[in-house]
């Protein structure tokens, strides 16, 4: 586990990712254990949720019904708590792996070492898209296991679809804190900035999706991208995907360049 | 033809913002040498050592290691060079072990045995976590990772600052043991024995500027003493003024103390003619070295 950075990255992680797995596990559990309550008791759930203004309605998974199982899977999961977890899980793991180390003076000793600069930043990136990639894994098989017996019913493929999403939302703004970490070498930096800027742009697609003034801008919106009622209906859309992907691909070769070019632990 | 220095800087300059690090700061290392780099706290040595490892890039100047420029083919002069960061900070959740084994697979891979012989030469024990170890064995897991790929160059910053006299003793006698296998030393100090011990040239830096390279034996001769020589009976003042190289006699009673510059010759022989009691010279340390490079004649 020691071969390289990246896996020596990875290897600092373990513990931290075993906690988070078992949460996801967890919140999974809670999830499918309450589907037969809700699936009984439906159609009045159904009426609150249309009673409710637009904003809260888009809050509570959108235009779904909440009785299906992609409508309760949207609303307890995936639109809102496994986004959050996955943002919580990429911010803190982008910003404290270049920037983070350099703060600590941990990364002195690896720079020392003939190892070109964008090389180590580029295996950080590599195991943190792994990492969270991981999670997405432990967040599929379990919804995949544990649907089946309570009688949830939902195709595993439209988990992967929907779990592939949260995973692409996750590594755009992990790698947005490893952008602004390896390009100012501030963890606190890139932790405040990307979590500001991931509210902003959670705020731009609700307020898109409700207000025609606003509209026009929410392509910009990470979020207008990950669309979460949509995949666990009808899959993966390619565009939206590819958009997630090339938004990270860009942040990730930014961060190359930006930490090749500066002064380290200044 | 001359051979290729080690170490070449030229006007090598760094400013921090408007801070200022180093200013237009030029020498050579020569191959085998142990160079010391002297200077009080915030004269720009670790600014200088940093900017050899381009860990940060200068304002103006160059530098080379082994005629390799440190900025364009820095990949292969940390190949052949061991560091050792002034503030040493080790990832305190790893075993020793396998802190060693990661910094080594970043060369492609080191000797085990050299690294287990270093080991057991400072008592390191590698199977503890870092983060329970004492400074003393902190620094020592550095100078493993410095030395374990037998470099051609090793650069320290302030490598005993902070120990114990003890280990302090173990690291130079370990450097010595280095400069005899043919590998040369760049190594920043505040402390003068130390570097008085290990090095054969030093290099003075103070406010970012440097001001001397000399050999250690004339930077000795040049430094200021301080004397202090107590008679039987008083003395008259007059036979210690105008001697060569004295200066600032105070007489008291019986006891005269003056500052003399490099050979104590004069005063010696003009205080035989009395009957002396005790002589007391105190060994010149960093402060008065820099006075004899600025004692008062270029104050403004
Ligand atoms: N990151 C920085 N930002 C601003 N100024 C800095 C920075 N690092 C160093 N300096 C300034 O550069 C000068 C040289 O500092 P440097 O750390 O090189 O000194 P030093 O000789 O290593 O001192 P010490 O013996 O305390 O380690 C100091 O005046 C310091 O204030
Ligand atoms: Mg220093």
């Amino acid at each position: 586990m020691l071969r390289n950075t990246f896996l020596k990255t990875l290897r600092d992680r373990r513990r931290s990712l075993l906690w988070w797995a078992l949460g996801l596990v967890g919140l999974v559990a809670i999830t499918v254990g309450f589907w037969p309550a809700i699936e009984e008791s439906g159609q009045e759930l159904n009426r609150l949720v249309e009673d409710l203004p637009p904003a809260l309605q888009s809050l509570a998974g959108g235009d779904l019904d909440l009785t299906s199982p992609a409508g309760y899977l949207n609303g307890r999961v995936f639109a809102f708590l496994a986004p959050i977890l996955f943002l919580v899980f990429g911010i803190a793991f982008g910003s404290r792996t270049v920037a983070g180390e350099e703060q600590a003076g941990t990364l002195e000793l690896v720079l020392a070492r003939p190892v070109p600069r964008w090389r180590i930043v580029a295996e950080k990136f590599a195991a943190l898209a792994v990492a969270t990639g991981f999670l997405g894994a432990v967040l599929w098989a379990s919804l995949a296991l544990g649907a089946a017996p309570v009688g949830l019913d939902i195709g595993s493929s439209a988990l992967a679809a929907a779990t592939l999403m949260v995973v692409l939302l996750g590594l755009v703004f992990g790698a947005l804190a490893l952008f602004i970490g390896s390009l100012t070498g501030k963890r606190g930096l890139a932790l405040g900035l990307t979590t500001t800027v991931a509210v902003a742009m959670y705020l731009l697609d609700l307020y898109a999706s409700i207000s025609e003034a606003v509209e026009p801008f929410r392509g910009l919106s990470p979020f207008y991208y990950y669309d979460a009622a949509v995949p666990l209906r009808n899959g993966v859309d390619p565009l939206h995907a590819a958009f997630l992907v090339v938004v990270t691909v860009f942040l990730a070769g930014f961060s190359l360049v930006a930490f090749e070019r500066r002064d380290v632990g200044v | 033809m001359a051979e290729q220095p080690v170490i070449q800087t030229r006007q090598l300059t760094k400013s921090y913002g408007r801070h200022r690090g180093i200013e237009d700061v030029t020498f050579d290392v020569t191959r085998g040498e142990v160079f010391g780099f002297l200077g009080p706290n915030g004269a720009g040595k670790t600014t200088t050592i940093r900017l050899l490892m381009d860990l940060i890039r200068p304002t103006a100047g160059a530098a080379w290691i082994f005629g390799l420029d440190v900025r364009a083919q820095g990949l292969e002069v940390r190949r052949r060079v061991g560091y050792l960061p002034g503030e040493l900070r080790l990832y305190e959740g790893m075993r020793s072990e396998d802190l060693l084994r990661y910094l080594g697979h970043l060369r492609g891979g080191v000797g085990w045995a050299e690294v287990k012989r270093l080991a057991d030469r400072l008592g390191a024990d590698l199977d503890r976590r870092i983060g329970e170890l004492s400074s003393g064995n902190k620094q020592k897991v550095g100078l493993i990772q410095a030395l374990m790929h037998r470099p051609d160059l090793l650069i320290l910053d302030e490598p005993t600052a902070g120990l114990d006299p003890l280990i302090q003793h173990e690291i130079h006698a370990l450097l010595s043991e280095a400069v005899a296998d043919g590998r040369s030393v760049f190594l920043s100090s505040h402390i003068l024995p130390e570097v008085e011990a290990l090095c054969h040239r030093v290099g003075i830096i103070r406010e970012g500027r440097l001001v001397a390279v000399e050999e250690i034996d004339a930077l000795k001769a040049r430094a200021l003493r301080r004397l202090e020589i107590q008679f039987a009976t008083a003395v008259p003042p007059a036979a210690f003024a105008n001697l060569a190289g004295v200066q600032d006699v105070s007489t008291q009673d019986s006891v005269v103390r003056c500052t003399v510059v490099g050979s104590l010759d004069a005063v010696i022989k003009a205080a035989a003619r009395f009957e002396v009691v005790n002589v007391v010279s105190h060994e010149p340390g960093l402060e008065e070295i820099f006075l004899a490079y600025y004692g008062g004649t270029d104050a403004p």
